[in-house]
């Protein structure tokens, strides 16, 4: 997952580096695989004027320009027909790094040098788009908008968002709430000893209510705790604005359209998955949340033709589904350039409803995995809020008044007590009471009542779904105290025993014929076809990588002879090897430590010569 | 240390010279050759010897073992031969060169982990590869159509059979049969249904450990896996646990060890982080204990596992993992 340095700074504010804010998490559980520092890539690049603009005396297709990049004026040859004095451009100046080199077949990166193009000396280079790395337009120069006089010589970087910083992070499967930049900022914040930011969306809304627009009901409680439902009018589907469009791009997803990226970017700050309708294909102006017909057919936005069965959670209108619930919308009601009235979704679908069908249809989500996980069902009406606003700012448009919200059941916070003995016990430290509240209240879990001398009972924040029971805030206690802080403790319960072991007859054999064989380690997996020469009972497997892999081998034989073919090919004709090694077959009501009812696996020893008997020493 | 190597190597030369007799022959083997012999003190000055060095003074010292063990069969076939064909010796027919061998790089780097972990009290328990659900995963706190199931993708012989994924479900099988105290390591093959590549294959072999007893923490398990690491890589190496995630342990870990082929600095296979991952550990956790009656307020224990291949790739330099599952014997003999 990808995170944005500048998007953390929303949430918390801290004055780390990347490097230092990597470590950290990294300690935290929180690996941080990489950091792709791309305001750095626009290190000599800059806001300049164009002052003049000349033909080129030995080239018709050239201009010489004249550009102000404030601190000197730039002589540039220019190859754009839509190069004009007046112009507010990027410069890439002398030792500039240029991303794209629009002339060369392989579009590689290329250092801009002092050269003489024609005879006519050139100090730097006016960008297009594509050069930048930052659109597709190749045609022209880059002209900038929104810029004056007092931005010449500013670093591009600080314009489009591109001045940030993109770290790289491999989550466990547990943390669901750091699937987002609020769920990471939480982190930094207890590391730093401070809190996270409060951010309060206000909606100018229209005066017509959205429950007279859309009417939802929720047919399957069990797998829908939460609905929210907003809509906005008359709005403009177009391309992103520059920063939101780099913005979405540096966090992994491909720009769409204004709409779509506003749904990402939300889901990247918050976590939640937010889904659009067009609001004019939904029949009946309804919504129902319900199970599927068994083998119901439904097309994905994927253009995929889908078989669902009686446990999909679907999304439907008054006649039909239009979305497989929490993980893809459906063509039918996908919003396209035509789109004029949206309806945005925000919602709580159960976690292992979605999983199922996600792993039943092979089809997984942005949405899905955060689903999957679990996501803060206290905060599905704001996130839904924050969307709309964003598509508001950037497609215009009249939000309705009020949203939807179907919360049948309320979910209360789990209450979870931990005893301090337990604590210690388990880590083997020595802390107080006190000192274990105080951690856990840094990562937002907060006392509730003491129980006992020993024990509290503390209230778990509804984004933390990973936390069920006791030894799990035992978990978080040491992750706030740090792993390096326990203390290293050789145990002193560990005996050593005067004799070691005495060592197997399997190593006994293998220390023996090491002298004089070389000893294999092989595949046991084999091609159904070489497992049939046995006459015992083969064992396949059904998922294989491929038929070569298909059965588990019921001799070494085979797997010793294709490796003295391997070694015969390659010029080692004379070989003595050896393998100890299992071979696996059904065999009916036999049972031991070693195999499971009704299977056998037995050791055996395989030794095998090849080649000249003699090796001959000339 | 290479110098040591060399001087024993021009007195084994001198020595072998100067073989007139089987008494001379057998003195030499004495000498060399035995475990109290000097080769064998050599290796046991090896291991002390700093981490970045010792694959390559291992290889040196390798080389000299079996210089001195085929001399030393070379003479005694002589004497054998001269024995048997009473004097009749045919000057014209060449000499034999002898076979030589070597136990697999795997062997020999699982057999130096369960050494270290039997001296210090650790029994060797073995288990099924052919498990079933229940004890790969269910018991384990996988619960069914849970995201933890996708880190490990597994090979099915039917809908609730399947080839082990980890050595973890032996920790199940041995609590069942036996009560606390237990102290074991379990090494053995395991399988992944993972695209076949320089950095993983279908199969590799893992060494479980597993600790239960009163009164077990995270911090004798941290102590007992730096005195591991220590014997094991070298006693100056830097070392971290940091927070991660399994289902049947909490608090879970990752332990690295500061990189001993860059020192730290950073390079390709530490990804320039001067770390390396070296195994994954943790306290067992407490549904585990329910799973098989084990009282949870009695009993604590801590469990930790390794591969194999990813340790004798990072001890040997060994850049693809298939290598070891080709066997051509001219990686074999480089062991
Ligand atoms: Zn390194």
């Amino acid at each position: 997952m990808k995170i944005s340095f500048n998007l953390l700074k929303e949430f918390v504010d801290f004055n780390l580096s990347a490097i230092e804010v990597s470590k950290h998490l990294t300690m935290r559980g929180i690996e941080v695989e990489g950091i792709d520092n791309i305001g750095e890539k626009y290190n000599n690049f800059v806001i300049g004027k164009v002052l003049k603009v000349e033909q080129h005396p030995n080239a018709d297709k050239l201009s010489l320009c004249e550009v102000d990049v404030k601190g000197g004026v730039l002589k540039i040859v220019c190859g754009a027909k839509n190069v004009a004095s007046n112009q507010f451009v990027v410069v890439g100046k002398i030792g500039a790094v240029v991303p794209h080199n629009q002339h060369d077949d392989n579009e590689k990166p290329f250092e801009l040098k002092r050269v003489k193009i024609r005879g006519e000396e050139s100090n730097g280079m006016i960008c297009s788009e594509y050069e930048l790395g930052i659109g597709k337009d190749r045609d022209g120069i880059l002209v900038l908008k929104n810029v004056d006089e007092k931005n010449i010589g500013e670093n591009f970087s600080n314009f489009f968002g591109l001045n940030d910083i993109i770290l790289d992070i491999s989550l466990t499967p547990n943390r669901g709430d750091c699937l987002s930049h609020i769920g990471i900022a939480r982190e930094i914040a207890s590391i730093i000893n401070s809190k996270t930011k409060n951010i309060s969306i206000k909606l100018k809304e229209d005066k017509s209510f959205t429950k007279d627009f859309l009417n939802v009901e929720i047919k399957n409680t069990e797998n829908c705790f939460r609905y929210v439902a907003k809509i906005v009018l008359d709005i403009e589907i177009k391309p992103s604005p520059t920063w939101l469009k780099n913005k979405v791009e540096q966090l992994g997803f491909r720009s769409i359209n204004n709409i779509v990226d506003a749904t990402n970017y939300t889901m990247a700050k918050f976590g939640q998955p937010l889904h659009v309708f067009d609001y004019d294909k939904i029949d009946g102006k309804k919504i129902i949340v319900q199970l599927a017909k068994e083998n119901e057919n439904f097309i994905s936005l994927d253009d995929k033709e889908r078989k669902l069965n009686s446990s999909t959670l679907l999304i439907c209108d008054a006649k039909k589904p239009i979305a497989l619930a929490g993980i893809m919308g459906g063509k039918n009601s996908e919003i396209t350039n035509a789109t004029k009235n949206i309806v945005i979704e925000s919602a709580y679908f159960f976690s292992e409803n979605i999983r199922k069908t996600s792993k039943y249809l092979s089809l997984n989500s942005d949405a899905s995995q955060r689903f999957e996980r679990g996501v803060d069902i206290s905060q599905i009406e704001f996130t839904a809020n924050y969307c709309t606003n964003l598509i508001h700012q950037i497609a215009n448009g009249k939000i309705l008044n009020g949203s939807i919200d179907i919360y049948l059941n309320k979910i209360e916070n789990k209450k979870i007590s931990l005893r301090t003995s337990y604590t210690n016990k388990i880590l083997g430290t020595n802390f107080s009471s006190s000192q274990i509240q105080k951690f856990l209240s840094s990562i937002a879990i907060c006392k509730l009542k003491k129980i006992s001398n020993d024990e509290i009972e503390y209230k778990i924040p509804s984004f933390r779904q990973d936390i069920f029971q006791e030894i799990d805030l035992v978990e978080e206690v040491a992750r706030v105290l740090g792993y390096d802080n326990i203390e290293t403790n050789f145990s002193t319960n560990l005996k050593f025993p005067d004799t070691i072991e005495s060592i197997s007859i399997d190593d006994k054999l293998r220390n023996y014929l090491s002298n004089t064989y070389f000893e294999i380690v092989s595949n046991s997996m084999q091609e159904k076809k070489i497992s049939q020469i046995s006459s015992e009972k083969l064992i396949s497997i059904l998922n294989p990588i491929n038929q070569e892999m298909s059965s588990l081998r019921t001799s070494l034989i085979p797997s010793m002879l294709s490796i003295v073919r391997h070694n015969i090919f390659n010029g080692n004709k004379n070989l003595r090897l050896f393998e100890i090694g299992k071979t696996y077959f059904y065999i009916e009501n036999k049972e031991d430590s070693l195999s499971l009812k009704n299977f056998n696996e037995e050791s055996h020893l395989l030794l095998l010569l090849s080649g000249n008997k003699n090796l001959l020493n000339w | 240390m290479l110098d040591k190597i060399s001087q024993t190597k021009t007195q084994l030369e001198t020595e072998l010279n100067s073989i007139s007799s089987l008494i001379d022959l057998d003195n030499f083997r004495i000498k060399f050759l035995t475990r109290k012999g000097i080769i064998a003190e050599l290796f046991e000055e090896l291991k002390s010897i700093s981490i970045e060095i010792k694959p390559h003074i291992g290889k040196v010292l390798n080389e000299l073992r079996t210089f001195a063990q085929n001399e030393f069969e070379k003479k005694n076939l002589e004497f054998e031969s001269v024995k048997n064909k009473s004097q009749k010796i045919d000057l014209t027919i060449p000499g034999k060169k002898n076979w030589t061998g070597t136990k697999h790089p795997l062997t020999q780097t699982l057999g130096e982990v369960k050494r270290i972990f039997s001296q210090m009290g650790f029994q060797i328990a073995q288990g099924p590869e052919i498990e079933d659900d229940y004890h790969n995963f269910e018991a384990l706190n996988f619960p069914p159509n849970h995201p933890a199931r996708d880190m490990q993708d597994t090979f099915f012989i039917s809908e609730k059979i399947l080839l082990r994924t980890h050595t973890s479900p032996v920790q199940i099988r041995i609590m069942e049969k036996q009560s606390p105290p237990i102290r074991v390591i379990i090494p053995g093959r395991v399988y992944r249904n993972e695209a076949i590549s320089s950095r993983s294959y279908c199969l590799f072999h893992q060494v479980e450990g597993l600790y239960v007893d009163e009164k077990v923490s995270f911090s004798e398990l941290k102590g007992t896996l730096v005195a591991f690491v220590k014997q094991f890589y070298g006693s100056n190496l830097k070392y971290k646990f940091r927070p991660s995630f399994f289902p049947f342990t909490e608090p879970s870990a990752e332990m690295d060890i500061s990189c001993f082929l860059c020192n730290g600095k950073g390079c390709r296979v530490c990804k320039f982080s001067g770390w390396l991952e070296i195994l994954g550990c943790g306290m067992v956790h407490p549904n585990i204990f329910k799973n098989i009656n084990v009282d949870t307020e009695k009993y604590s224990g801590y469990a930790f596992g390794m591969g194999i291949e990813r340790i004798a790739m990072l001890l040997y330099g060994v850049d693809d993992i298939r290598l070891f599952y080709e066997n051509d014997v001219r990686f074999l003999k480089q062991f």
